[in-house]
């Protein structure tokens, strides 16, 4: 619309410098559009062209410069007469003034034209509030306008006394109207005209009734000429008829709009009482089963409660505060994990769950459950977090109670098992050590009679040894004080260790005990010893179960689908019905049924077998074919750092790329060999690199095992060389003050090197860690050769 | 021919000590028992063993004091011991190294294996 109006005024501009009346003039003998006029409509066109593109900056800048030289010429023409002696269309055009039906640029135009200017002008000044106040110029400039409409309308005379009453140009009038139109709906959601653009009721109205506001006053006066024409009436009683009926069609307008605010004002009412009642049964909801609702509007950070809530929090009735001080009321302990569950909710969910005690101004603690929604804007961002709280102390507290009874009582039966376990062990060492001490002949020689019952004295005196150790086992494993401290190891070694130590047994029965490996077994993780104990129940029961002359046979192999190796104790003794195939396993259970006279026992192996294999990741079961044997499996699981190196490569690190490996070796620094205890400092000493390690860019590896005469801890990094350097004099300064490693006699070795990864492997985490997990693996062996070599 | 190695052993229980003292004697090490800490401590300082083997439980002063005092006194700190005690090892294999112990063994424990760590330490093969 804006180009229209520069494009009427370049028109008539055209129309003066080619004189042509219908550009000018419209029809010969109406008042011509004065080229000043013209050119004042070609910059204000222009004007609100550039204001309403909306990109602010330069463009605004010259719309105001246009708008500015609108306003200047339309002044420029009002005060010229007195300022500059002449008119100024005399002094700018000469030669078109003494054309016929030349006319002055009327008063009403300049004076709209320096009002449509001036409104421009301020329009985007100090942006938001100038405009609201720029509008008010432009509808005034209405006036001059709509009145010349109405003259001509009504046929009013050219000619007038009072220079006001003398119509514009019969298009520069429209033509105004039109500019302002235009200029309004540059900002129509701000100022005057958002009443008339907005989706309020008063808008509704006032779209409704403008229409009616203009043509009634147009209507009434076109009757009033044609009653007064027609001489039905004179001039009084025409005022007087005009005067009523306006009265009366306004009284009818303004009851409209009273009915319209009337019927909204009702439709509202009753929505808030609905509100209000619905708000009501809420809050006796929420009160009556103690849950509390809050806000946190995130940007403003602003954090509103209920009183159930500041209750809780002993927090002061509807004050404002932000979400860190909110924190700050959390227990330390709880605080990463709640924040964790927010944090998750506002990245990628919309609703969350957690608890989390929290620590009041007095002192006390209560615990909160939580929950909570995310109300998120259009572009997907969080605005809001909704949440309720609600109040799980006494649950808390009974349950926590529950669980300290029980680990007391746990505790107590422990402490009891050790003792009469220790009590137990004194006289049978002295049993035990009188018998051997018959069997070596230092009591004087014995026939070969008292050799066997003596021999029998012995084998008993170790099988209650035995069960007094199972009896701490599974003690240790009810209170958790079963350890395991898995490491890289070889079973194939373990599995020939525990039959050569079981063969005497066997042969005494002639029951044959061989093992089948594969050529390359591969490594697992798991620890040696623990590993020994479970052989050695296994493989001794199926001792105990074959029949003279039966064979005993230990497989191992990789387990089909899973990352694991599995072993088996094939024997040829009587089997295990199906039923009982899963009873074996638990506490105190013994086979009635086939149990030879022989067996002795608790019946506690399995059981302990069983908590073993699970607290190092694998399974154990039985398959069974009762009358010829049983085959007891269990699995463990494969030596892979891959798998322990996957959670550190984030998009982050990878793309970083520089990995490297930092490797603590420890060695004992006297010449005696590893022994079974240096194994607890070597666990301590992981547990201090651990500490040392951070866990967004570093991991511990797995323990690598004890060689002859030493084991390395490894530590991946992916921070580059200045952040493997600072861990490894970390690690260096923490080892050095470490108790376990100061009062044994362990020295260690840190060496920080660079993985090579060959052809890069992309970014698949999974893929990458296989690559780094077998780069590690060539980097150990070939700091083994090179040790080997020195 | 050099006079035999001196083994104090130390423990309340007399049936064990007649045992250990059986296999000790038969193995050609002499030896002296004590049956509580205080005397313990006493004739290590009075007898000067080349080993003391010590058990943990002991009445007038648990086998910590004993090991406490001997590793203090200068004529015994160097004497290897070796704690032979019925008491878990988890909890006490370490504690008992740490307060100076040589080596430990749960009871009851093969002669055969006592015997060698007792000539490991002892420095003859």
């Amino acid at each position: 619309m804006s180009l229209a109006v520069t494009a009427v005024g370049a028109l008539v501009l055209a129309g003066w410098v080619l004189d042509v009346t219908a550009l000018v003039h419209v029809r010969p003998g109406f008042p011509a559009m004065n080229p000043l006029s013209a050119a004042c409509f070609v910059f204000a066109g222009l004007a609100v062209w550039l204001l309403a593109d909306g990109e602010g900056g330069r463009h605004a800048r010259h719309g105001r410069a246009f708008a500015i030289a609108a306003a200047a010429i339309a002044a420029l023409r009002l005060i010229g007469p007195a300022a500059l002696g002449l008119p100024l269309e005399k002094l700018v055009f000469p030669v078109w003034s003494e054309r016929q039906g030349w006319g002055a640029m009327s008063p009403g135009s300049a004076t709209a034209m320096i009002l449509i200017g001036t409104g421009l002008a301020i329009m985007d000044w100090r942006r938001v509030r100038a405009s609201a106040w720029g509008q008010i110029p432009l509808l005034a400039a209405m006036a001059p306008a709509v009145l010349s409409l109405g003259l001509y309308l009504f046929g009013a005379p050219i000619e007038s006394r009072w220079p006001f009453l003398r119509p514009m140009a019969i298009h520069t009038a429209p033509t105004i109207v039109a500019l302002v139109c235009a200029s309004l709906l540059i900002r129509p959601r701000s100022g005057v005209v958002a009443v008339a653009t907005g989706d309020t009721v008063g808008s509704t109205m006032f779209r409704f009734m403008l229409p009616v506001v203009v043509a009634v006053p147009v209507a009434l006066g076109w009757l009033h000429l044609i009653g007064q024409g027609r001489h039905l009436y004179g001039a009084s009683q025409g005022a007087a008829l005009v005067a009523t009926v306006t009265m009366m069609m306004l009284v009818t307008g303004l009851w409209l709009v009273a009915h319209g605010v009337s019927r909204a004002e009702g439709a509202k009412r009753r929505v808030e009482l609905a509100l209000a009642e619905s708000q009501m049964r809420l809050d006796m909801v929420l009160r009556s089963v103690g849950v509390g609702v809050w806000n946190w509007d995130i940007v403003p950070d602003r954090v509103t409660y209920d009183d159930t809530v500041a209750e809780y929090w002993q927090a002061e009735r509807g004050a404002a505060i932000g979400i860190r001080e909110v924190i700050d009321h959390l227990h330390p302990e709880d605080r990463r994990r709640a924040i964790g569950a927010v944090r998750r909710a506002l990245r990628e969910g919309i609703e969350y769950s957690t608890s989390y005690r929290v620590l009041r101004p007095d002192g006390s603690h209560r615990v909160l459950g939580a929950r909570g929604y995310v109300t998120r804007d259009a572009q997907g961002q969080p605005m809001r977090l909704t949440g309720v709280n609600w109040d799980m102390t006494l649950q808390h507290d009974a349950e926590e109670a529950r669980h300290h009874a029980q680990l007391q009582e746990l505790e107590l039966k422990d402490q009891f098992i050790s003792h009469v376990s220790h009590e137990l062990r004194s006289p049978l060492t002295v049993v035990y050590s009188f018998v051997e001490i018959l069997l070596d002949g230092l009591a004087g020689e014995i026939n070969e009679q008292q050799r066997e019952f003596l021999q029998i004295a012995q084998r008993n005196a170790t099988q209650l040894r035995q069960m007094i150790e199972d009896l701490l086992e599974v003690t240790r494993a009810q209170t958790g004080k079963l350890v395991v401290n898995p490491c890289r190891m070889a079973v194939g070694q373990e599995i020939e260790a525990t039959l050569e130590g079981l063969r005497p047994q066997a042969s005494a029965k002639r029951v044959s005990l061989a093992a089948d490996l594969p050529e390359h077994l591969p490594a697992v993780l798991a620890d040696p010893s623990r590993v020994r104990q479970i052989l050695v129940n296994l493989i001794d029961n199926a001792v105990k179960f074959t029949p003279e002359d039966g064979s005993i046979q230990v497989t191992a192999c990789l387990a089909g689908a899973e990352e694991a190796l599995l072993i088996s104790v094939q024997d040829t003794g009587p089997g295990i019905p199906e039923t009982e195939r899963d009873d074996i396993f638990r506490q105190l259970y013994q086979l009635d049924c086939a149990a030879p006279v022989t067996r002795k026992g608790l019946g506690l192996g399995l059981f302990i077998c069983r908590e073993l294999v699970t607290r190092l990741g694998g399974r154990i079961w039985v398959d069974s074919t009762p009358g010829q044997g049983s085959r007891f499996s269990f699995t463990l699981p494969l030596y892979s750092p891959a798998a322990a190196i996957v959670p550190l490569l984030t998009p982050e690190n990878v793309a970083r790329g520089e990995y490297r490996l930092i490797r603590v070796a420890f060695r004992p620094s006297t010449t005696r060999s590893w022994a079974e205890r240096d194994d607890a400092v070597v666990v301590a000493a992981v547990e201090v690199i651990r500490n040392c390690a951070l866990p967004d860019l570093d991991r511990v590896l797995p323990r690598l095992g004890q060689d002859a005469n030493q084991e390395s801890v490894c530590v991946l990094t992916c921070a580059g060389t200045d952040h493997a350097d600072a861990l490894a004099h970390r690690i260096e300064g923490q080892l050095s003050r470490s108790e376990a490693l100061q009062s044994s006699r362990l020295a260690w070795i840190i060496q920080a090197l660079e993985l090579d990864l060959g052809i890069a492997s992309g970014d698949d985490p999974d893929a990458l860690a296989v690559a780094l997990s077998s780069s590690i693996e060539a980097a150990l062996d070939e700091m083994e050769l090179r040790r080997d070599a020195a | 021919m050099t006079p035999p190695k001196k083994i104090l052993v130390v423990d309340d229980d007399q049936d064990l000590l007649r045992a250990l003292g059986t296999r000790l004697r038969a193995e050609g090490f002499g030896f002296v028992t004590a049956g509580d800490g205080v005397m313990a401590v006493a004739a290590a300082r009075r007898e000067k063993p080349d080993l003391i083997l010590l058990d943990l439980g002991l009445p007038g002063g648990d086998g910590y004091h004993v090991l406490e005092r001997v590793k203090s006194l200068t004529t015994t700190s160097q004497t290897p011991v070796i704690v032979l005690s019925a008491k878990d090892p988890l909890v006490h294999d370490d504690k008992a190294r740490k307060a100076g112990a040589d080596a430990y063994f749960q009871k009851p424990v093969e002669s055969a294996v006592l015997l060698a760590e007792i000539r490991r330490l002892l420095g003859d093969a």
